[in-house]
């Protein structure tokens, strides 16, 4: 079964998924699409968390239940950041991040 | 190299195509679309990884709730107009520095470490029962926080995207 896959190769895709979802929070501009980015790091973490606990783990169920949560916060935190956009997009017509510098002196 | 080797291979190939997809494509409905590709993978993952529960609850809320609630999101907040053009990209070379650093020295660190320890994985599937019986029992305290959460998270998403109305 599964005993062919090292842990190490669970361990490497979760990184470059989150390096990626790294680089699309640090290089987008549309807001959603940051929101989006996170989301892909927070799967990757998901993925770490599973694989730890499946591998290392003295009692596998932890590491699943952590994961639960964490897509629990994920969903309540997409949620509310896509209202606070939508909230910036009607005051401002634009959820480009760069434009939204009202707080910088 | 077995079957469920070769198609966790497969999954995670695809799965970093499409969150490649996601950062880079510069129809934002294509990143949404590619986003929802690369749960559906991860969801594969899991299961090739002996968390059906995970892998089930992944589809139903990434792929599913969380998928249309970003292209809901996508539609609500559409200029338009297309992207901005490359008028100021200074932010993605730092970006990209950023990203590979983080691969190169996570990655090294996952490679260089001796996770086992001499340790046997056990991987044996977790039937659900077990998972739902440690979650309402050792851990019923975070289970009612994290439906506090999501109560909190409702209510302020709805007072927050709520047209203000003048007769209330």
């Amino acid at each position: 079964m599964i005993e062919a896959i090292p842990l190490d190769h669970v361990v490497l895709v979760a990184t470059t998924l989150f390096g990626i979802g790294l680089y699309g929070v640090l290089s987008r501009r549309n807001a959603v699409a940051i929101l989006m980015a996170i989301e892909l790091m927070l799967n990757a973490v998901n993925i770490n968390f599973i694989a730890f606990s499946m591998y290392v783990s003295p009692d596998p169920t932890v590491g699943q239940i952590i994961a639960v949560f964490v897509i629990t916060v994920a969903a309540a935190e997409v949620a509310l950041g896509l209202a606070i956009v939508l909230q910036i997009f009607r005051n401002k017509s634009n959820i480009n991040v760069d434009d939204l510098d009202l707080l910088r002196w | 190299m077995n079957f469920a080797a070769v198609l966790f291979y497969a999954f995670s190939a695809i799965a970093i195509v499409a969150a490649l997809g996601t950062v880079l494509a510069r129809n934002i409905v294509y990143a949404a679309l590619s986003l929802v590709g690369t749960m559906v993978m991860i969801a594969g993952i899991f299961f090739i990884l002996h968390a059906d529960f995970l892998a089930l609850v992944q589809l139903l809320i990434y792929a599913g709730a969380v998928g249309v609630l970003l292209i809901f999101g996508l539609m609500l907040t559409n200029t338009g107009q297309p992207a901005t053009g490359p008028k100021d990209r200074w932010q993605r070379p730092i970006a990209f520095v950023a990203a590979m650093a983080f691969i190169l020295v996570a990655g090294y660190a996952a490679v260089s470490t001796d996770w086992m320890q001499g340790v046997v994985p056990q991987l044996e599937r977790v039937p659900p029962a077990v998972l739902a019986s440690s979650l309402f029992r050792n851990w019923a305290l975070p289970f009612e926080i994290a439906s506090l959460v999501l109560l909190v998270a409702m209510i302020g998403a709805i007072v927050i995207s709520r047209r203000e109305t003048s007769n209330d």
